[in-house]
């Protein structure tokens, strides 16, 4: 098997970077400093003994970072990926190559994920403490770390999706950025507003499957769910109970299960924005949508002279 | 083959290449001249499968280009007129990228790049980084860079654009060597004369039709409709001038101190004979040959004449 390699040569110049290693250092200075700034403030609490709980509370704050960290990233990362390319005119070299449009979009979409995954791993030691000090098994922070590398996929492809597109890298950022400002709020504020709708009009809560629908691709409603079944405390039931306060002996499966519908929600779209991601950079799949119905034009009026004769 | 056949593009309203019939037979050198927006870069690009035509087919051995651009683009080499180089990449790790993308196996490229290299004389900058090298080392770079896959047919957009005279010469002498390797090359250029000498066969494109095409010679004695031969004797120049003067095809016979021209309107044989009849004579000939003439003259006059 041979490494993809656009994948290959990004990791050559990128390492190649101050900037990676100055990135690198201060995200895993971060991290530490968010467990240095946890055991602190427990200590000043005067509890000097590592409860299993606290920590829980310390995998949370830690892995949520790290989602920040990548929809911040991320989109910064690979919304230059193809248009840099165009701007510095390489592009068409790569095109004329015998790697397939899809191997490129994949090659760029590995790169921006490598950049996330060096950094995760870089941070494990950190989770290392939490695995030893608190009641977290590998398999859940394994488990975490998927859900992460998942989330970076979708906001890479999404992201290299619009590089293909447009010219201007900005451009391209901005619109990730509203896209997952979308995910993240705005479905959260269509759930109370559906919710409001259904008060007035019904008296009544709406159906709790209505709202996890609309939940369905936030990000945060992803991983809170998952963090809360990997904590064992139901956050997410906690945070949207009052939608069916009856249910809570009987969870639905959706609920139960919603992080992994959300990865499922994740997955199509990351498989949707390559496939357009491929169309949007192949130069003759892009141009034979042009041409395509002129084609037709002609043979149609070719048939109809024949049907004349 | 490469074969051209009707081809259209339009950009909007704009007809930049406006129904061109070409066809390059494997192992020349075609060289494509024409001013600044004649539509050259634009039916290179879609002969490297970059961009749709918008009427008309490109096809290399019988096989449309946008139908299999893939297995096309393993046959064909481009080599665009403007083109950029990644920072923090040194040139064996450029040549080892192109090489990746056209799936050549890790131990087969070391070889392969020095080889490679060594063709276009950067052999020595091999750890260098490529947003280092020069203009014409930056050119020649990309040039080794777009046979990584051994093309049979080369397509260079003005490979020899910017580059001072003495690159110029070594790039030629490049595409000398191509050609030896049995290479099929399309070059484009704004400079009929640069291309003349190491042409097989010239194409001058104008506002996207093709004005012109054939051998440098062809094309002259088409346009010029008569030939201008060069002869220069050791002695006896007024034996020679009088023949010259009494041959059936032979026009105007200019003198001058050492040598002398004469127009002919006559075919390859009958100039043949010429020499010939000088040479029964015993007229010590040094030199005769057939002139080249005014490249710039006639590329004006053939595409619209109206540049100053
Ligand atoms: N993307 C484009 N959109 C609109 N018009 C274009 C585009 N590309 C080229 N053209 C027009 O098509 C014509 C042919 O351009 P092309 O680049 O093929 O010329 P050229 O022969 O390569 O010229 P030059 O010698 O300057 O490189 C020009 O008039 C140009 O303005
Ligand atoms: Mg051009």
């Amino acid at each position: 098997m041979m490494m993809n390699p656009v994948l290959r040569r990004e990791a050559i110049t990128t390492l190649r970077t101050k900037r990676a290693y100055a990135t690198l250092t201060l995200y895993v200075a971060a991290n530490m400093g968010v467990v240095a700034l946890y055991l602190f403030a427990m200590l000043s609490r005067g509890s000097y003994s590592f409860d299993p709980q606290n920590m829980n509370f310390l995998y949370l704050a830690l892995a949520a970072m790290q989602l920040a960290f990548i929809f911040f990233s991320v989109p910064a990362l690979s919304a230059g990926s193809i248009s840099g390319e165009r701007e510095r005119q390489t592009l068409d070299l790569l095109l004329v190559t015998d790697m397939t449009p899809f191997s490129i979009v994949l090659g760029k979409l590995m790169a921006s994920i490598a950049m996330v995954l060096l950094m995760t791993v870089a941070t494990l030691p950190v989770y290392g403490l939490l695995f030893y000090f608190g009641s977290l098994a590998i398999g859940q922070i394994l488990g975490m770390v998927a859900f992460l590398l998942i989330s970076a996929c979708m906001a890479g492809a999404i992201s290299i999706f619009f590089s293909c597109v447009f010219r201007r890298t900005v451009i391209s950022i901005m619109l990730v950025y509203i896209i997952f400002g979308f995910l993240c709020f705005g479905t959260l504020i269509a759930v109370f507003m559906t919710e409001a709708v259904y008060q007035s009009t019904y008296q009544q809560s709406m159906p709790v499957f209505t709202g996890f629908l609309i939940l369905l691709g936030n990000p945060l409603a992803g991983f809170f769910s998952l963090a809360g079944e990997q904590l064992g405390t139901n956050l997410i039931s906690n945070m949207f109970g009052f939608y069916w306060g009856g249910y809570s002996d009987a969870m639905p499966w959706y609920v139960e299960y919603f992080y992994l519908l959300h990865l499922l929600f994740d997955a199509v779209v990351i498989l949707l924005f390559l496939l357009f991601a491929v169309w949007a950079v192949n130069p003759l799949g892009a141009g034979a949508k042009h041409r395509a119905p002129k084609e037709r034009k002609e043979k149609k009026q070719k048939k109809q002279k024949n049907s004349a004769a | 083959m490469l074969e051209i056949k009707g081809l259209v593009k339009r950009y909007g309203r704009f007809t930049a290449v406006d129904g061109l019939d070409l066809s390059v037979a494997d192992g020349s050198i075609y060289g494509f001249v024409g001013p600044n927006g004649a539509g050259k870069t634009t039916t290179m690009k879609i002969m490297a499968g970059l961009m749709s035509a918008t009427a008309g087919s490109v096809q290399i051995d019988g096989v449309d280009v946008t139908d299999s651009p893939r297995i096309l683009r393993r046959k064909m080499g481009y080599m665009p007129d403007f083109f950029g180089v990644y920072d923090n990449l040194k040139v064996k790790e450029y040549m080892d990228f192109y090489a990746g993308t056209y799936h050549i196996p890790y131990d087969k490229r070391p070889a392969l790049i020095d080889s490679l290299l060594d063709i276009v004389d950067l052999s020595d900058k091999r750890e260098a980084y490529v947003d280092s090298l020069s203009r014409g080392m930056k050119q020649r770079l990309c040039l080794a860079r777009s046979m990584v896959h051994d093309p049979e047919l080369l397509i260079l957009d003005e490979p020899a654009s910017g580059l001072d005279p003495r690159a110029r010469v070594e790039m030629k002498e490049v595409l000398k060597q191509l050609q030896t390797m049995g290479k099929t090359i399309v070059i484009s250029s704004h400079i009929l004369p640069e291309l003349a000498e190491m042409c097989t066969e010239i194409g001058i494109i104008d506002k996207g039709r093709l004005a012109a095409q054939g051998s440098v010679q062809e094309i002259m004695r088409k346009l010029t409709h008569k030939r201008v031969i060069y002869v220069r004797p050791a002695e006896q120049m007024e034996t020679m001038l009088r023949l010259l003067k009494e041959q059936p095809c032979v026009g105007h016979v200019t003198e001058n101190t050492l040598d002398a021209e004469f127009t002919f309107d006559g075919d390859d044989r009958a100039l043949s004979d010429i020499l010939k009849k000088l040479v029964m004579a015993d007229v010590p000939i040094l030199a005769f040959k057939e002139k080249e003439g005014n490249l710039e003259e006639i590329f004006m006059q053939v595409t619209g004449g109206n540049a100053v």
